[in-house]
């Protein structure tokens, strides 16, 4: 029989109890809700059909219809009246009442801010139709905006009594899934799967109202189980601090609704609703200082005082009324809300979702015309769809045109911050010592500049909001050039103080000169290390990553501005290079090829060996050339020194091991011209000798180093020498391109181009990020 | 290549008083798998549901072994392969499972947990939705894997409520997670080492709510010796007897030193692996 029904899904246009299909308004879980015209009567009918796929369900059919008929039997202007109950043509059906209007969610959702004064007329009839429900000895269990429907003339009515519920309750000894909206107005004793009574319902009055009144739900979380145990543990939020316009009162009783013990919030339905009554009484007289207490207000207090009743009697009661419906249950009942959206209403009840805060206003001052916050509304999804889009693109530009330009002042920020402090330590700068020395030597100084302090701590600072900036999403790919911008402006500071701050005057001219190649590795790098660290790259992005390394080995090459090539292939350095290119080919591959068991760190690891083994072979070129060139000359000493027979022994023993290779400098006969000059003598006449020899290899600037050369070789020897020619070669690239900062402002331009990258990572950073979130 | 073998067993029941079993469980020693999949209860087609699950997992692992099914590059790149093929047929069958549930009214709502573990490369690698439960019993120990995604289970971590409450109250029947009722579902991933002589039991919450833990670990310890068939109906059996309200299933694997092999039996299996 089940897959007869299903077979044919639509009941247009059939007949069911009398009533004629015309037209389905909503599918859920539990099954479709028709609209329909009732014959006889002559009017518009809601007919919900129990899913045949639960038709097979004994139970949850039992109870779908002992359910119905307990909702049946209430007649109350707040509670859709159900007509007719039963089983025809093997569907089983309720009959209710069709309401023209809408859900209290959709008008939150079109009024972001009802009046005060609508919330609480809506919410007194709910209690109404909940007091009388429970006086019946019946649990709604999923009060929420959705469930309380308005009609045109703004009367509430609650739907969905329960009936999901009692099914849901019956749906065998395993499993439900996936707690639904509802969620957010769930109370704690119902979450926490506990016997309920009717202050459950309460409590979920309470939260809804909270929703009504702010348009934000009281708990949010990742997902519903957050949200339920947050309304179990947390603190209840207060109302007004959402609307501060809100007499104290209401937002109390809201609080006091909500409270986490059934025993600390208002016990009846009933009680709450002679609450409200009297504090908007108060209120009213309050306002109206000096006139008379309306007397129909007191009368209808007294008779409520007489008419409420404390919880045990109603528990016994309902006891006494269910102990029919109780036999069939099981004791294992589900009490959480079902997944079933689409309830009884004539609506899609869309999950409603959190309002921004900042749109809540004050309440107006204007009572909104009710009928009009009544009216039905024409769909208008393409309109809504068009305003998400344009809420999105709004978003987009906020973040653009607030976390850009911060970011762009801080990327200011930290190059200036830096500059300076490089610029004051510049005072101890050591021309001749490595790179790295002069870097770190400042920090140490016996004495320091004035300011220095200030610009350290600035310096500290900045490198904390660097750090800082990392955890934020938009600024975290850029933290990396960030970083590099800082060491760049240090350096800049600390070897060109000549150049000021950000002149870009020479720039253009040098662009493609070999001192610039450093800029636009330092760059790359920042760039592929960036993209290198992106933690889901697409494939675009892997093919960048790669790029960009390629690039950054080229430059790597051309940076190290060796025009001297390499000028004797010796085997070692050769197996160095091709290493190194091995190298390079393997972080290619790991960073195109995305299967990252190895994370990012190897192919950077990778990758800087690549880059370091490149940088050996140039720098091999040099060391080469100056190899030959020192050889040349001592052959050249030598060849004068041929006379000398046998080597005499050595006159100091500071000057080397005794079995070393002996060097014309140390000879004792004196016959050596270079051995008697002083040591300045004996510089300028190598320097005059190296000149001839090798005319490239060292210039006028390179006296000092040349002397440092030679004053190795006359006390070490020949290795000396050649680990003295090493450090010099390694430095050199660094050296001169300090050099040429000075005077073509390379690490000016160097620091602005880190500048724009690491804003170009910001904006991808947004980007991105809006993207996700749509 | 994997350097033990394994044994397997799987035992369903439909308990004393439901009236289908909505269980479904699979064991394959070509692919070194082994699934629970627990249909919900109430729900329509629960047994459907579950069925999809197993067969969709078995057979999504068994393409991508042959190659007939390729798991896309920018499939989660950074997990190993076991936890792409097991992801990727989880999900699969997840959306196997939720389309079927959409097509038609008899299906709506049909659910089902899935507990799956496979074992390669001397790595059992589990997924995991739902209320079914991974246990390992090592060295006389035995451990619950998995964690239940029972509100249940959320509300003992966070200490609201504790596991004796818990074991008695109404929640402990409502997943948090299950497949099939959303388009994509968020996959417990698991991976451990598995030892010579571990054995790994996959059960639905019908044993366990006939069985504590204690008594599964006293029943697996005490069967050392006996066959693996025989213990797994042993447990199926016990566990009928002091609870039956639901479907009982339970799937036993035990991994067992290699066998002796020929060189050229040796050499076979290294191609068959390597290929």
């Amino acid at each position: 029989m089940a897959q007869e029904q299903s077979q044919q899904p639509s009941l247009v246009g059939q007949e069911i109890s009398g009533c004629e299909i015309l037209q389905k308004i909503a599918v859920g879980g539990m099954g479709a809700v028709y609209k329909a015209r009732h014959k006889a009567l002559d009017r518009i009918v809601c007919v919900k059909i129990l899913s045949p796929a639960l038709t097979n369900d004994k139970k949850a059919v039992e109870l779908f219809l002992t359910e119905a008929r307990a909702i049946a039997e209430l007649e109350h202007p707040n509670i859709v009246q159900v007509y007719n109950v039963g089983r025809e043509k093997g569907y089983y059906f309720i009959v209710m009442g069709f309401i023209e209007g809408q859900t209290l969610s959709q008008l939150v959702k079109r009024n972001k801010t009802l009046p005060l004064e609508t919330i609480l007329k809506l919410f007194e009839e709910v209690l109404l139709g909940l007091d009388a429900a429970h006086a019946k000895g019946i649990i709604h269990r999923d009060i929420k905006p959705s469930n309380i429907l308005i009609n045109t003339d703004g009367q509430a009515k609650i739907v969905d009594f329960g009936i999901a519920k009692k099914v849901d309750k019956e749906k065998g000894t395993t499993k439900t899934t996936e707690l639904a909206g509802t969620a957010y107005f769930i109370a704690p004793e119902q979450a926490l799967g506990r016997e309920l009574d009717t202050r459950a319902d309460l409590y979920s009055v309470g939260a809804s109202l909270y929703y009504v009144l702010t348009g934000q739900f009281p708990y949010n979380g990742k997902n519903t189980i957050d949200i339920i145990q947050k309304h179990i543990n947390d603190p209840v939020p207060n109302p007004a601090a959402l609307r501060p316009g809100m007499p104290a009162w209401l937002s109390a009783a809201v609080q006091k609704l909500m409270a986490k013990k059934p025993e600390d919030r208002f016990q009846t339905a009933k009680e709450t609703y002679v609450y409200f009554q009297k504090a908007r009484a108060e209120e009213q007289l309050r306002i109206q200082k000096g006139s008379s207490i309306n007397l129909g207000d007191n009368s209808s207090l007294k008779l409520v005082q007489e008419e409420k009743f404390s919880t045990t009697e109603l528990q016994r009661k309902r006891q006494a009324e269910k102990s029919l419906k109780k036999s069939t249950q099981s004791n294992k009942p589900s009490l959480l809300p079902s997944v079933d959206k689409a309830a009884v209403l004539p609506v899609t009840a869309n999950a409603a979702k959190p309002v921004d805060p900042s749109s809540i206003a004050l309440p107006t001052a204007s009572e909104a015309a009710t009928k009009g916050i009544y009216s039905n509304p024409a769909s208008g999804a393409l309109e809504h769809a068009l305003r998400q889009k344009a809420r999105w693109v709004g978003g987009l530009l906020k973040d653009l045109l607030i976390k850009l330009p911060i970011f762009i002042l801080f990327t200011i920020g930290v190059g200036y911050v830096f500059y300076h402090l490089g610029n004051i330590c510049s005072a101890g700068i050591i021309e001749h010592d490595g790179l790295l020395a002069n870097l770190i030597n400042p920090f140490f100084a016996k004495t320091f500049q004035p300011q220095q302090w200030l610009y350290m701590l600035l310096g500290v600072v900045t490198l904390g909001l660097i750090f800082a900036s990392a955890a934020v999403k938009e600024y975290s790919r850029a933290t990396v050039t960030l970083f590099l911008l800082a060491f760049v402006s240090y350096m800049a500071g600390l070897f060109s103080p000549q150049v000021p701050f950000l002149q870009t005057g020479h720039i253009w001219e040098f662009l493609f000169t070999p001192q610039y190649y450093l800029c636009y590795l330092v760059v790359a790098f920042a760039g592929a290390v960036a993209v290198c660290s992106t933690y889901n790259r697409t494939i675009l992005q892997g093919a960048l990553g790669g790029a960009l390394v390629i690039l950054v080995v080229a430059l790597a090459y051309l940076s190290s501005h060796l025009s001297i090539p390499p000028a004797e292939h010796v085997v070692q350095f050769q197996i160095l290079f091709f290493a190194g290119l091995f190298a390079t080919v393997v972080a290619v591959y790991y960073l195109l090829n995305r299967e990252e068991r190895t994370s990012v760190i190897m192919p950077l690891f990778i990758l800087l060996l690549a880059m370091g083994c490149l940088w050996v072979y140039n720098v091999s070129g040099l060391v080469q050339t100056a190899k030959h060139t020192s050889e040349a000359l001592v052959q050249n000493i030598d060849v004068k020194n041929l006379f000398r027979e046998a080597p005499a022994p050595l006159p100091e023993e500071d000057y080397g091991l005794p079995n070393r290779p002996k060097s014309p400098f140390v000879a004792k006969d004196n016959t050596n011209e270079v051995s008697v000059m002083e040591d300045q003598q004996a510089h300028d006449f190598l320097a005059s000798q190296f000149a001839v020899l090798a005319p490239n290899a060292f210039d006028g600037e390179n006296t000092a180093l040349f002397s440092r050369l030679l004053r190795r070789y006359y006390k070490g020897g020949q290795s000396n020498l050649n680990t003295t020619l090493w450090e010099y070669a390694l430095t050199l690239p660094l050296h001169r391109f300090n050099q040429n900062a000075q005077t073509n402002s390379a690490y000016t331009f160097l620091m602005l181009l880190l500048m724009m990258l690491s804003v170009g990572f910001c904006v991808c950073g947004i980007f991105f990020k809006s993207e996700e979130e749509e | 290549m994997q350097t033990f073998d394994i044994e397997f067993a799987a035992v369903t029941d439909i308990g004393k008083i439901r009236e289908k079993n909505e269980d479904n469980v699979l064991i394959s020693s070509d692919l070194s798998l082994g699934v629970v999949a627990d249909g919900m209860g109430g729900h329509s087609a629960g047994e459907i549901a579950s069925n999809i699950a197993v067969s969709v997992l078995a057979e999504t692992v068994r393409k991508i072994n042959t190659g007939a099914l390729k798991i896309p590059d920018n499939f989660l790149p950074k997990l190993s392969l076991s936890e792409r093929k097991i992801l990727l047929a989880a999900n699969l069958a997840n959306a196997a499972i939720y389309s079927t549930a959409q097509s038609a009214d008899t299906y709506r709502m049909m659910g089902t947990t899935l507990t799956g573990v496979l074992l390669e490369d001397n790595l059992a690698t589990a997924v995991h939705v739902g209320d079914s439960r991974l246990y390992l019993l090592r060295n006389d120990k035995i451990i619950q894997i998995t964690t239940d995604h029972s509100l249940a289970m959320e509300h003992i971590r966070r200490g609201l409520l504790t596991k004796a409450e818990a074991d008695h109250s109404k929640i402990q029947n409502i997943l948090t997670r299950a497949m099939g009722i959303k388009k994509n579902i968020e996959f417990d991933l698991l991976k451990f080492p598995v030892h010579e002589g571990d054995i790994l039991l996959l059960c639905s919450d019908g044993l366990y709510k006939g069985l504590s833990e204690e008594q599964i670990g006293a029943l697996l310890r005490a069967g050392r010796h006996t066959p693996l068939v025989k213990l797994c109906k042993q447990l199926v059996h016990d566990s009928n007897m002091h609870d039956g309200q639901d479907n009982i299933s339970c799937v036993l694997l035990k991994i067992l030193p290699p066998q002796k092999l020929s060189w050229t039996q040796r050499l076979k299996r290294f191609f068959k692996h390597s290929c």
